[in-house]
Parts: C-alpha cells; structure tokens; sequence
C-alpha cells in the first residue's frame, strides 16, 4: 500500500528541508510574497477587480467546455495564413516533431523564449539530440539554463539565484570576472543573447493564448525575448497547451488586463505581441514558417472530470505568491514543472497521482490560492478532493494512513472512543512540555516534525454534556442510541 | 497524432455533440470596462508614460515632430537610423539605414495609443519593420493624439471588426524592455531598446 509512497515521500521531505534549511532561500521567498501582494493590492484600487476575474473565469470556461470546436476553428485559421499545425497527443509525439523541423530545416542553433510546455515535454533535450544548440533567451530561463535547474517559480525561473550567485555564474562565461551589479549583469546577458538572435535558425515560444476566431497566437514579455524569437529566425515554432484558446481577439482584454497585474505587478507588460501566421509577401522580416504544435499530454483526461476547471488556469503564478506552503518550501520541492498550488493540482493529473502523491498534501488547505486565483478556479478545494483520491488509491504514508483508520474504528465503536479519550491524555502527557506536544515518536512525530499539539482537554465534552447543569436544555449526545443498547452511556459513567 | 483522432478524444471527454458553441456574452460588463477606462485620455496617456519612464515631445504638428526628431539624433550623436520609407524624410543628421540591427535609433508610426496603460499599438507589415522598434537601442514613436484609444480592449475590438486586414505581427509597446529576473531588481533595455521617446502630435 504504502511502498510507492515511503520513498518518494522521503525525497520530497528531504527537498522540503534543503529549502528551510537555506536562509538566502527563505528570505527570497518572503520578500517575492510580499513585494508581489503590495503591487497586486493597487490593481485592486484601480480596477472592479472581482468584475474583471469573473469574466477571465467565464471566458475560461466557455472556451475549455468547448474545446473541440475552438481547437479546430484555431488549427483552421492558423493553416488560412500559412502556418502549420501539429497535434501532439504526448510529449513524446511532440518533441518528435520538432526534432525532426530542426533536421529538415537544417537548423543549427535554436532560440527560445519562455515556455513552460516545453520544460513540460523536456523538449531542449530532444533538440539537444540533433546535434543543435539549443539557448533559453528569457533571462531567468537563461540563468536556469547555465545551472541545468529547473524553473523555481512559473513567472520568475531564477528568483531563487542570489546576485553574487549569478555574478559568479556570468563571470565564468565571460572569462573575467563581472561586477556585481545587476544592470552590467543584464547587459552582459544581453550581448551574449544578442549575438545569439542574430544568428538563429529556428525560434520556439510557448504561447499565452491563442485566439481561434483568428488563428492569432499571443505573447506577453517584459523582456523583448518573445519579440526577438518571432522576428529574426526563419522558422518559428510555437509549443502550447491544447486547452490556451479564447474564443476571439475582444476574449482577450480580460485576461490581458489581469495577467500582467497578477504576474508580475504592472498594469500591463512592456510587449504584447499578436503573430497571425509568418511574415506576409512584401513584409520587411518576420520568419517564412510558422509551426504551431498544439500538445494534449495528458490535458484531455481531465475534460469531463471533477477537475475540468484546472484547464482555465493562465499561468499568472498569483497562487504561488500567496500560497504560505510555496513561501516556505520554494519552487524545486515540487519536483515537477508547475510548482505552488497550481502545480500541486496539475502535475498529479497530468502524470498521475502516484508520480506525485505527496503535492496535494503540501497544502494547508487555507485557500488562498483560490480566493486570488485569476481564472477563479477552487485550487484549494481540488487539493482536497486529490488527497482523497491519493488515500482511495492507497497512495497515504502508512503512518497516516494508520492514523485515519484507528480513528475511523474509534468512531465507530463507542466504547473504543471513550476509551481513547480517556487515554489520550496521560499517553500524549509523556511528550508534552506544559500544555503542548512538541516533539512526539513513531506515527505522532509526522504530525508534530511540523506541527503544534495541545493535550486534550482533562475533561472531554462528551462527559461535561453529560454533567451540565440540571434545566440546560439540549439532548444527550448519543441520546437516540441508549434505547437501543446504551454502550456509550456504559463507557461514559465508567470514566474517572 | 492524426487531427480528427486527436478533436474526437477532447470531444468524447467533454461528451460534446460536436454542435458549434452560443458566443460567450461581452466581457467583462460594459459597466465595468467603463469603470477602468480613462476620461480624459491625452491627459492620462502622457501620465502614463512619464509612469514608464517614456520622454515625452508633445508637438503641434508633424512638421514640429520632424524637427524635433532630428534635433534629438543630432543631440545624441545617432549615427543610424532605420524607419520605413514613409517615415524617412531627407535632413536627418546621420544616415537611414535598412537594418534594423544596425540602426542605433529606431522610428515607427503608432496606429493607436492607449490611455490608461500608456501604450503605442504598431502594426508590423510591409516597409514597417518588427526590427525597427525592436533591434535598436533606443526607439521613438510618432503618436496622433486623435488615435488615443481608453483602452486595451477599444484596439481589439477595433482589430477584430477587420479581421482580414490583421497583419503577421501587431505588437503592443509600454515602455522599455525591461527585466527583473537577478535579484528583483529592475532593469531596462534586456534585448529590446533601454530608451523610448513619444513624439504626441497635437492637430492630428
């Protein structure tokens, strides 16, 4: 039962405790929460904010219930203005794809701007594999790319790499050593980058959105990274999530009004940029191809399940910035490509619960993520349902899992239940200092490694009902139960 | 994956007919958007440039935007510049040149303004090159006040109402490129220009 679980439980626990042992990382982690909550606060001033989520939602959804005919209308329309569209039903198929784009169009080097599906589908390796090289041209996605990490936040890859961190990093490359200032270090990025632009053969992007009614696929950069992988390569691939269509190009202003705000704090980004198929005859630059690989990888199993709504997310990373989890464990604890809540939700029904049976338990269920969440989805109540399905799958620690059962029994067997009430005290006294449990052994220590316990009540309610004062009104507890044989009652006199 | 199989498995899923979907209602409420758009829309578009760190040059006329062009690449020192050939009236100090990625100063007319994000809408076709507002360091854009729309949305659905004359590439510009990714701190000019300029003239 608990054999898939024990070891990567322990991987995980030990990812966790990298992260809280880390100060650098901690307080990274604070102050990203709270620089992010102080800009989002001003959007909410200036806008009919809960106006504006709900109509982000609504698009959302109306889109996602009628996948089908907007994945279709898209494709059509994409194809009317001579791009190419590939429907990847598996990592596999698309890496396959692109792979082979690269070998017919000879495409040595290959730039990127940011993707989150193509860290998904584990795409540079398959391109790596041609022989190309392969270079990320966000600059977090650049850091990240030098380190051989992973992404440590939707948004911002790198927010986890310090300044000297990086200064070292780009002194290497640079063969002498930087400055540690972080405008030179920019700049030295850009030249490398640049360079790099200049001579690419193929472009990749993901896509934030693209608009069926049009075939339009839209980018939102600060950097310029997006701008620069659609105008100089010749080629131009764009990886996307099957599920990121809105219906038409007016579909777009809520979600282009709320996703700069929730990403990264301004009212809007530095660039927005619309492609409808490559360059047209008579344009001045823009790539000749345009290839659009529209990737299933798993999305399609969640349509018609409890948890369809996943697929109205946009990626705005609101709930990482918000999530008290996130702010303490960081992003790389997640083990997979969507970190935070969001992660926690989509990585276990994208690759399945026993892959990562331990995330929807990385929650504390405050809700958070769901009261900020810009498509208004109820991350926290899919954690929720996720923890059920891990424990109906038998996917629990067996501690835990223990825990749950005892208490199932204890409930159903009154005398049990008095019992373990009157035990539970003077048991749970032995580890106790004062009132609280700090420290406890065996299955209690999974609850108190992270967690404060009281010592229950000397006096349990059940047996203060019973000894209330005579005229109080009210019915016994259990009172329906004493006709028919009054085991409870029996327990409860019994008890010292 | 071959497309119908690849639409069938999404459309099983949902347990759809297949039957085209009834258009979702406009978005947000026309009260809402009304709410977030500017009143005075010059007034809140130069706002928001100075918001972004844009230099603004309002001028009166186009004539006043050509000079004040030039006394700004002669200023500078700009020894190119690339714009497209309707832009590209004889006089200025420096050279023209037709790549962008030799260009030091970069021109482009808007085809809208945005009041209350501060942005210059660019179609991207023919002579108006992606690069010229992209590849050089610095970039300046000509602005008819008449063209100040409120909002995002006003230049979608103006976009969407013609949806055949939609170019390859319509890019919208706040600003400039700008980074935050080492260590929070902002950046600007990462691969796109550190500098933008707003020529904003009056009697168009």
């Amino acid at each position: 039962m608990a054999a898939v679980s024990s070891a990567s439980r322990k991987a995980f626990d030990a990812r966790v405790a990298r992260t809280l042992g880390d100060p650098g990382l901690q307080e990274v982690l604070r102050s990203g929460q709270d620089y992010m909550q102080d800009l989002c606060e001003a959007a909410r001033e200036e806008l009919d904010w809960p106006a504006w989520l709900d109509a982000v939602g609504e698009v959302r959804r109306h889109t996602v219930a009628h996948l089908d005919h907007y994945v279709e209308q898209f494709a059509h329309n994409v194809e009317m203005h001579g791009g190419v569209v590939f429907c990847a039903a598996d990592a596999a198929e698309a890496r396959e794809y692109v792979a082979e784009l690269a070998r017919r169009t000879s495409s040595r080097l290959i730039v990127k701007s940011k993707s989150m599906v193509s860290e998904e589908i584990a795409l540079n390796p398959a391109l790596e594999a041609t022989g190309a090289e392969v270079v990320e041209t966000d600059l977090g996605e650049f850091i990240i790319q030098l380190c051989g990490e992973r992404p440590f936040h939707i948004v911002g890859p790198a927010i986890h790499k310090s300044l000297e961190q990086i200064r070292a990093l780009f002194s290497t490359l640079a063969g002498e050593e930087l400055p540690p200032d972080p405008a030179a270090l920019t700049q030295f990025a850009r030249r490398q980058l640049r360079e790099k632009f200049l001579s690419a053969d193929m472009g990749i992007t993901g896509a934030n959105f693209g608009v069926a009614d049009t075939g339009t696929i839209v980018l939102v950069t600060n950097e310029g990274n997006g701008r620069m992988t659609t105008t100089l390569p010749r080629t131009h691939v764009v990886v996307m999530g099957v599920e990121r269509l809105v219906p038409d190009l007016e579909g777009l202003e809520p979600l282009l009004t709320v996703l700069p705000w929730q990403g990264v704090g301004q009212r809007i980004t530095s660039y927005i940029t619309a492609i409808t198929g490559p360059r047209r005859e008579g344009d001045a630059d823009g790539p000749d191809e345009l290839h659009v690989v529209l990737v299933d990888n798993g999305r399609s199993a969640i349509l018609g399940s409890a948890y369809q709504d996943i697929l109205h997310c946009i990626r705005c990373g609101a709930c990482l910035d918000v999530c008290p989890v996130y702010r303490q464990i960081g992003g790389h604890a997640y083990d997979s490509t969507y970190s935070g809540p969001i992660g926690a939700v989509l990585s276990p029904l994208l690759e399945g619960l026993p892959r990562h049976a331990e995330l929807p338990f990385a929650s504390s269920l405050c809700g958070a993520c769901s009261e900020v969440c810009s498509a208004r989805i109820p991350l926290a109540e899919h954690l929720y349902g996720l923890r059920r399905d891990a424990v109906a799958q038998g996917l629990g620690s067996t501690a835990w899992r223990a825990g749950f059962d005892g208490f199932a029994t204890a409930t159903e067997h009154p005398s049990l239940f008095g019992l373990a009430e009157r035990a539970a005290r003077p048991l749970l006294r032995l580890f106790a200092h004062g009132e609280t449990v700090r420290r406890g052994l065996g299955p209690l220590a999974a609850w108190t490694h992270t967690r404060d316990l009281r010592l229950p009540e000397p006096r349990a309610f059940r047996r203060l009902w019973r000894q209330r004062p005579p005229g109080q009104g009210g019915r016994d507890p259990g009172g329906e139960r004493k006709a028919g044989g009054g085991r409870d009652e029996r327990g409860g006199r019994s008890a010292p | 994956m071959r497309r119908a199989a690849f639409l069938e498995r999404i459309r099983a899923q949902l347990r759809r007919s297949g039957d085209p979907p009834v258009p979702p209602a406009p978005h947000p409420s026309p009260e809402a958007r009304s709410r977030a758009a500017a009143d005075a829309p010059v007034a809140r578009f130069r706002e928001r440039l100075k918001e972004l760190e844009v230099t603004l040059f309002p001028v009166a006329s186009r004539e006043a935007a050509r000079r004040s062009v030039g006394a700004l690449v002669e200023e500078r020192g700009w020894a190119t510049t690339c714009a497209p050939a309707s832009l590209r009236w004889p006089g200025l100090p420096g050279a023209w040149v037709d790549e962008s990625r030799e260009a030091q100063f970069g021109l482009a007319e808007a085809r809208w303004a945005l009041a209350e994000t501060g942005t210059v809408v660019l179609d991207n076709r023919g002579e108006a090159a992606r690069g010229h507002s992209l590849l050089p360091a610095a970039s300046g854009f000509l602005v008819a006040e008449s063209r100040i729309l409120p909002r995002l949305g006003d230049a979608l659905r103006r976009l969407a109402a013609a949806p055949d004359d939609l170019p390859a590439c319509v890019s919208f510009v706040s600003g400039p490129s700008n980074t935050a990714d080492i260590s929070g701190v902002r950046c600007v000019g990462v691969h796109g220009p550190a500098e933008v300029f707003v020529w904003l003239i009056a009697g168009e």
